[in-house]
């Protein structure tokens, strides 16, 4: 257990030293003062807010989730498997006592940290924003449900970063990588166009799961849709990390 | 004397055929031995079996008797290594990725980063990031990362590479001092015979995957023959 806390320690503070980390960071705190400053003037100009300003978070959320966090974890996955092959720098861990599933489960949880970290920077921020041109009761009365949306976010980021750090142990290219991960997305979605059942059993259809924490919450659904992704997040761990332990450093 | 690492039968087979097979050898405390062969003939599949970058196809390594396989965490904590090219990640500080490495081993003081930055040479590089290091620094990078536990056993494969003459010089004080002084034990491979005749007190030599000779430096020597012309003869 030691060792798994060593490891995603490290793994944790590789990730917060990548320029991308950073890059996205900012680019997630600029476009929530980006949709603010957009209101207010709205407001001003127009005589009403383009949206409600107590919806700023969820906004910048769905945003957020549709497109650059998915890409942002594409990104960080392939870089710390395949990217970490190709510059051969995996070699410094692997020689330090971890074992390798330790150091697949480090690397996972490290980017569950990670996405959360980012997530709830975000939020604050947001709720910040928000704030400031929104009302203070509604905010608050939205606050739970908010931060729960924002936390549960998580879940299906972490199950991308599953799977592409299954994809990753086919490849020594962290942008082959990516590749493969947005031709295999676009494949699914064009395929559940022509066969809709397949949409269910789509990963990509669960980027979109913490909208069911918006308002009332629907139990039945939000579990079903909890079990898909913990059946495909165990079945991709457990094959990724067999992978991960038999690969040869050549 | 204590035996550091025990090799039996090791085997280990590439998809295209060549590989290393039947490898057996002791190396016991304090010892640096020298394992020499042609390109291709196996010498780092040996070392990347050991340390368990590649997966053994039969055979068992011991480390202070702990077996790779049954216990990785354990028999690896008393190994250093420096395999192929330097590893360290370019984007970070020298510093900061000796800091990395420092913390799997809590039982080591974090002072002792500094210790072997000034063993190497790098203090005024610390906070340098590795991606503007050239390849002689790089090295000297991974062999503080190979030495800073002190482990009982340093692996070293072409440690020499890009090293200019006085840090060539200068690695062979370090190995040297810590094989005396610690009684750690090395396992070198080098395409540079002087340097091995130098450094090493046992010699093994490997051809098409197979260890041929492991003879003592001294008593090839005493024969009043070159260590060249040696490997030459074996190896032909």
């Amino acid at each position: 257990m030691n060792t798994i806390l060593t490891g995603t320690k490290n793994e944790t503070f590789k990730i917060i030293s990548k320029k991308k980390f950073i890059f996205l960071f900012s680019i997630s705190i600029l476009i929530t003062i980006a949709a603010s400053v957009i209101n207010l003037l709205a407001d001003r100009n127009l005589g009403a807010p383009l949206l409600n300003n107590t919806h700023l978070p969820i906004t910048v959320l769905d945003f957020m989730s549709s497109l650059i966090l998915p890409l942002f974890v594409l990104m960080l996955t392939s870089d710390l498997f395949s990217g970490e092959y190709s510059d051969n720098s995996i070699v410094m861990t692997l020689v330090r006592p971890i074992t390798r599933n330790k150091l697949y489960i480090s690397k996972i949880l490290a980017i569950g940290i990670s996405i959360l970290g980012l997530l709830l920077g975000t939020f604050i921020i947001s709720l910040a924003a928000s704030l400031l041109g929104g009302n203070l009761s509604d905010c608050m009365d939205k606050l739970p449900s908010n931060f729960i949306s924002y936390v549960s976010s998580v879940m299906p980021m972490l199950l991308i970063a599953i799977i592409t750090a299954f994809a990753a142990q086919f490849t020594k290219n962290g942008s082959l990588t990516v590749v493969i991960m947005i031709m295999a997305s676009v494949l699914m979605s064009a395929a559940s166009l022509f066969i809709p059942e397949l949409a269910n059993f789509a990963p990509t259809t669960y980027l979109s799961w913490h909208r069911n924490f918006y308002s009332e919450l629907n139990l039945p659904v939000i579990t079903n849709e909890f079990l898909y992704m913990l059946a495909y997040g165990i079945i991709f761990m457990f094959a990724g990390t067999y992978l991960f332990a038999k690969k040869d450093i050549s | 004397m204590k035996k550091i690492i025990e090799v039996r039968d090791l085997k280990k087979i590439y998809k295209n055929g060549r590989g290393v097979t039947g490898v057996n050898f002791d190396i016991c405390q304090g010892e640096i031995i020298g394992l020499l062969g042609p390109n291709g003939s196996g010498k780092t599949t040996i070392m990347k079996c050991i340390t368990g970058l590649v997966n053994m196809d039969n055979g068992t390594v011991k480390i202070c008797g702990t077996d790779i396989v049954d216990d990785f965490e354990k028999a690896i904590v008393n190994v250093g290594c420096l395999i192929e090219t330097p590893s360290a990640i370019g984007s970070l500080s020298c510093y900061n990725n000796l800091k990395l490495i420092s913390n799997f081993y809590s039982n080591v003081d974090s002072s002792r980063i500094d210790e072997v930055l000034q063993i190497t040479g790098l203090s005024k590089y610390r906070n340098d990031k590795v991606k503007t290091f050239s390849l002689g620094m790089k090295q000297r990078l991974a062999i503080a990362m190979a030495i800073y536990q002190k482990p009982k056993l340093i692996i070293l494969d072409e440690p020499a590479n890009g090293l200019d003459i006085e840090g060539a010089k200068e690695l062979r004080k370090i190995i040297s001092g810590l094989a005396k002084e610690f009684m750690i034990s090395f396992l070198i491979s080098s395409h540079q015979i002087y340097e091995i005749e130098m450094l090493c007190d046992k010699l093994l030599i490997i051809k098409n995957g197979e260890i041929i000779e492991n003879c003592d430096v001294n008593s090839v020597k005493n024969e009043g023959i070159t260590l060249e012309d040696y490997f030459i003869e074996k190896t032909n």
